[in-house]
């Protein structure tokens, strides 16, 4: 027997009609797709591939015809009709690098538009791997998008009535008398409240206990860091029901301090600059399901070939909606680990965990790969560090790069040496070497492992 | 604070695709740039997006995909204006129905006061109705109070004439349009209703295809009463704008039998839709005729209560499942079978419905009561608290978890009850198996005097006297008094144009 779900406060326009409600038209174009998504999340893999594949038969049709770049991949492919595409045809598509986004991004944009896409919308972004990236999206293509976000907040059973916080890379502190898009186009909401992911994060722990939203939504960082200070300062805020975050790779640990700190839940939302949300965490379970009304996601060997479940390999994400640049089989330079399907009953993919950025990624001799995370408690508790980066300088030898105002002694760089072998598990050969500053990368983050070891090419 | 709410002024898929700078797509919001709604003029052309529409190979899969109206976008689609109206409300209703009782009811009262509201300011019946009834504030209606509101009867609505029409009608619930209904009283009421409060009507329609997970693909028959084409290019206006569906074919209920069974043959509809004694007709004409209609999958009964074995007989002759929708012409569907059992559910979202006792009262479950109906939507000729002269026995909460009052189910209208010499009144609950081993294709009872019943019936020779004996036996069961029973044979069992078909009828006068 299935249990009522929360009582939605939907949104009416029409004089007279108060339920079942007649939200205005965007808000009835939302609500059309949550239809839609309430429905395709439960079918099964096949039938969803099989709508997939419809909507990239059209996607590369267009692109074939009108995107300079796409104009010789179906031969480049050995196909000689967009129909031809299938899971294992697609496999000879060629992946899209960044760079050649970058080097010659005019040559992705379309040069011609079927009607009812709406406006061209150009993007400017730091991209998902801090590289700068000029991209062109449609409204149609963010209006899918803007139905993914609303499908978390109803996934996660968010009471739209109460007070919502958003820590946001754009735009200045400011407060709202709704949620905003998509929430405000359907739903009565309560009001929101939004500061600068950038302020200092006791300014941000600051806010939020003044504040007092019951939803907050921010970087996966920026959340740890709130978190960490709430627990130095033993502030914690009132009543804070749920956290998304997204952005970033979650760090370690930061779900279970939410709930210890904060009694509050925490759900992971996996997404990129270019292509928007990709996965979103299971509403019931710990894995990522891929949002695959939006996105075709491949987890790939590096020999080409998809992973089986249990296997990592790299992130290949090909949007199913953007026709003015489209991204096809496009490389997010993010690994990440699939996993079998989920018991939750939905047929959308599941990510088991996302390893993180290639870059990130730390390997050993014995060909193991995992995400190069060291943002650990034992580098302030063993010396007086300031900054620190460590590198992966071969699949054998690290190099821990570092700040502070001595050199480290013998013994201090033993005891960091142990824990990173401990955390890595594996006996590196670690070089210490003092800098005085620790470069940022090209999106200005500052990243905590780099990997420069040569590395296996598809 | 600023408010960015979106505003009506919406994007139009004609218009060029103009440039537009952005610092970015953030996911996080809030975002008060950005209100796309797709489409919104009916008939924009989706040339481009001319990939064949999805089909649907397991309907309990319930993978029908909506119909697209922007070209290169087939999945998830973009339907058009009236499709994401249609699919904004079946989200709704999809929600709506696991509500808990209390909470449905606690929405149908803030419906149900917009809507006397408006009564009271545009309906001239009402307005009058409150001023004499005194007894009733805006923000006091309560479901207590509202018991105490008065109930409008089939007479008093062929009395008020126009003063029940309101004046005025919010511009967004469209133009009126006209139900004629004759119900079995054969005096044709006509009721008035919006464009909105079709649109409604057309939701629950859709809603009962999802719950029965009706292959949209398919081709749907109905044997219907009214003016109509005998094909259809779609399944019509519930439908229409939000999916791609297959042909419907339709015939008259008027026909005969044996016409009506070659035309379904001749058709072969996936689905047949008509009134439960048609279907039930037409099963006993198959039988006898060896002639058995291909490819159909349910059968969807309406209007009237159909007959007590037709689920019996649908499923040993035909092998399909019967779906029931107790609908009346002033209202649309008023509750649809639930999906998992085969009581009804009441439409709460469209219709406040009550089973009163004699007193006024609520009915318990397992009590049968008058059916009396508030149409929610209807702003063009509110009916409100209007007893459709339905008897109906109240159910139990659902074990499916649905929220929706449950009717177990309709017992008749009171010209349907029968009465004895001792004056004890009842719906005579009709066993269908003491027909079974007889010619028997259609029957009716008509109650004479307090003492006796005629059967009527139609059948290819007369009953023997040992076949008489058996009924006899069975109705004695049935009827739970010694009436005196007299078997007339007849070759057909008349009714009016689109009248509901009556298994029981009363010709006592007067009150019973």
């Amino acid at each position: 027997m299935r249990t009522a779900g929360p009582d939605l406060p939907f949104y009416s326009t029409v004089p007279g009609i108060v339920w079942p409600a007649f939200p205005p038209e965007a808000g009835q174009a939302m609500l059309a797709a949550q239809f839609q998504f309430d429905q395709s999340q439960w079918w099964p893999a096949e039938r969803m591939r099989e709508q997939q594949f419809r909507q990239l038969h059209l996607l590369i049709a267009h692109a074939t015809a009108n995107v300079p770049h796409y104009r010789d991949h179906l031969m480049h492919a050995g196909l000689s009709a967009p129909e031809h595409i299938s899971p294992e045809t697609f496999l000879r598509w060629p992946v899209l690098d960044k760079r050649d986004l970058q080097s010659d991004a005019q040559r992705f944009e379309a040069t011609s538009m079927p009607a009812g896409h709406g406006d061209w919308r150009l993007v400017t972004t730091s991209g998902s791997s801090g590289e700068p990236l000029r991209a062109a999206t449609t409204d149609a293509a963010i209006f899918v998008q803007h139905a993914l976000v609303l499908r978390s907040q109803l996934w996660y059973g968010f009471d739209f009535r109460r007070k919502h916080a958003f820590l946001r890379t754009f735009g200045a502190s400011e407060r709202f008398p709704d949620w905003g898009s998509p929430a405000n186009a359907v739903f009565r909401t309560g009001p929101s409240t939004q500061t600068r992911a950038t302020d200092d994060h006791r300014t941000q722990l600051e806010w939020i206990c003044r504040e007092k939203p019951e939803y907050l939504k921010a970087h996966a960082v920026t959340i740890r860091a709130i978190l960490e200070e709430s627990r130095r300062s033993g502030r914690v805020p009132d009543g804070i029901r749920a956290i998304i975050v997204y952005g970033e790779m979650l760090p370690h640990g930061t779900r279970e301090l939410a709930r210890e700190l904060w009694h509050a839940a925490l759900f992971d939302v996996y997404s990129a600059s270019e292509v928007g949300s990709i996965a979103f965490q299971c509403p019931e379970h710990a894995g990522l399901h891929v949002q695959s009304e939006h996105v075709y996601v491949e987890v790939l060997r590096d020999d080409g070939s998809p992973c089986a479940p249990g296997e990592s390999g790299r992130v290949i994400v090909t949007d199913l909606h953007n026709f003015a640049m489209p991204l096809i089989r496009y490389d997010l330079r993010d690994h990440a680990r699939l996993a079998d399907p989920c018991p939750c009953g939905r047929g959308l993919p599941v990510l088991e965990e996302i390893l993180g950025r290639s870059g990130q990624i730390a390997v050993d001799p014995s060909g193991r790969r995992f995400l190069g995370h060291l943002n650990l408690g034992f580098w302030t508790t063993v010396a007086p560090i300031i900054q620190r980066q460590v590198v992966q300088l071969t699949p054998a030898r690290l190099e821990v790069r570092y700040v502070a105002q001595r050199d480290l002694s013998p013994g201090e760089q033993a005891e960091i040496a142990r824990n990173i072998r401990v955390a890595m598990r594996y006996d590196y050969e670690i070089a210490f070497t003092r800098v005085a500053q620790i470069a940022r990368n090209a999106g200005g983050k500052f990243d905590d492992f780099v990997s420069i070891a040569p590395r296996v090419g598809v | 604070m600023k408010d960015h709410r979106p505003t009506s002024t919406a994007w139009s898929p004609t218009r060029s695709n103009k440039r537009q700078a952005r610092t970015g797509v953030d996911p996080c919001g809030p975002d008060d740039q950005f209100h796309w709604c797709g489409p919104l003029q009916e008939g924009s052309d989706p040339s481009n997006c001319s990939y064949p529409p999805a089909t649907v190979d397991n309907p309990h899969d319930r993978v029908a995909i909506p119909a697209s109206s922007v070209a290169g976008i087939g999945f998830p689609a973009v339907p058009s204006a009236r499709g994401q109206t249609m699919l904004a409300l079946l989200f709704q209703l999809e929600r709506s129905q696991w509500l808990a009782p209390q909470q449905i009811l606690g929405h149908q009262f803030e419906q149900l006061r917009a809507l006397i509201d408006h009564a009271r300011a545009q309906v001239p019946y009402y307005r009058d109705h409150l001023r004499r009834a005194q007894i009733f504030t805006l923000a006091g209606i309560s479901p207590a109070s509202f018991a105490r509101w008065p109930v409008l009867s089939r007479a008093d609505v062929l009395g008020a004439d126009e003063a029940l029409l309101a004046r005025n009608l919010p511009a967004a619930h469209g133009a009126f349009a006209w139900n004629t209904t004759t119900g079995s009283t054969g005096q044709p009421v006509r009721v008035a209703t919006s464009a909105l409060g079709a649109l409604f009507q057309d939701a629950l329609v859709l809603r009962s295809h999802f719950w029965y997970c009706l292959d949209l693909s398919l081709k749907f028959g109905a044997i219907r009463s009214g003016d109509h084409a005998p094909s259809a290019a779609d399944w019509g206006s519930a439908t229409r704008g939000s999916f791609d569906t297959g042909p419907a074919a339709f015939f008259g209920l008027s026909e005969d039998l044996g016409a009506q069974l070659d035309w379904l043959c001749r058709e072969t509809p996936a689905y047949l839709l008509s009134r439960g004694h048609t279907l039930h007709s037409l099963i006993h004409e198959s039988c006898a005729s060896g002639r058995r209609p291909g490819g159909l999958k349910a059968l969807l009964s309406f209007a009237d209560r159909p007959p007590d074995d037709l689920r019996a007989l649908a499923r040993e002759v035909w092998d399909v499942p019967v779906f029931d929708t107790y609908s009346a012409g002033e209202f649309g569907a008023l509750a649809l079978q639930c999906p998992d059992h085969e009581h009804l559910h009441v439409q709460s979202e469209n219709a406040l419905l009550e089973i009163l006792r004699e007193d006024g009262s609520a009915c318990a479950p397992g009590e049968v009561g008058r059916v009396v109906v508030t149409d929610l939507h209807n702003f063009a000729m509110p009916l409100i608290r209007y007893a459709i002269g339905d008897y109906a026995e109240a159910g139990e909460p659902c074990p499916c978890g649905r929220g929706l009052p449950v009717i177990r189910r309709i017992a008749g209208r009171s010209s349907n009850m029968a009465i004895d010499v001792n004056g004890r009144r009842f719906w005579p609950l009709l066993s269908p198996f003491m027909w079974i081993d007889t010619p028997i294709t259609q029957r009716q009872f008509v109650q004479l005097t307090r003492a006796r019943i005629e059967v009527r019936f139609v059948a290819p020779r007369d009953l023997t006297s040992a076949e008489e004996a058996i009924i006899r036996k069975g109705l004695l069961s049935t009827f739970r008094h010694p009436f005196e029973f007299s078997f007339v044979r007849v070759a057909e069992i008349a009714r009016a144009p689109g009248a509901k078909f009556e298994e029981f009828i009363s010709s006592l006068e007067g009150p019973q």
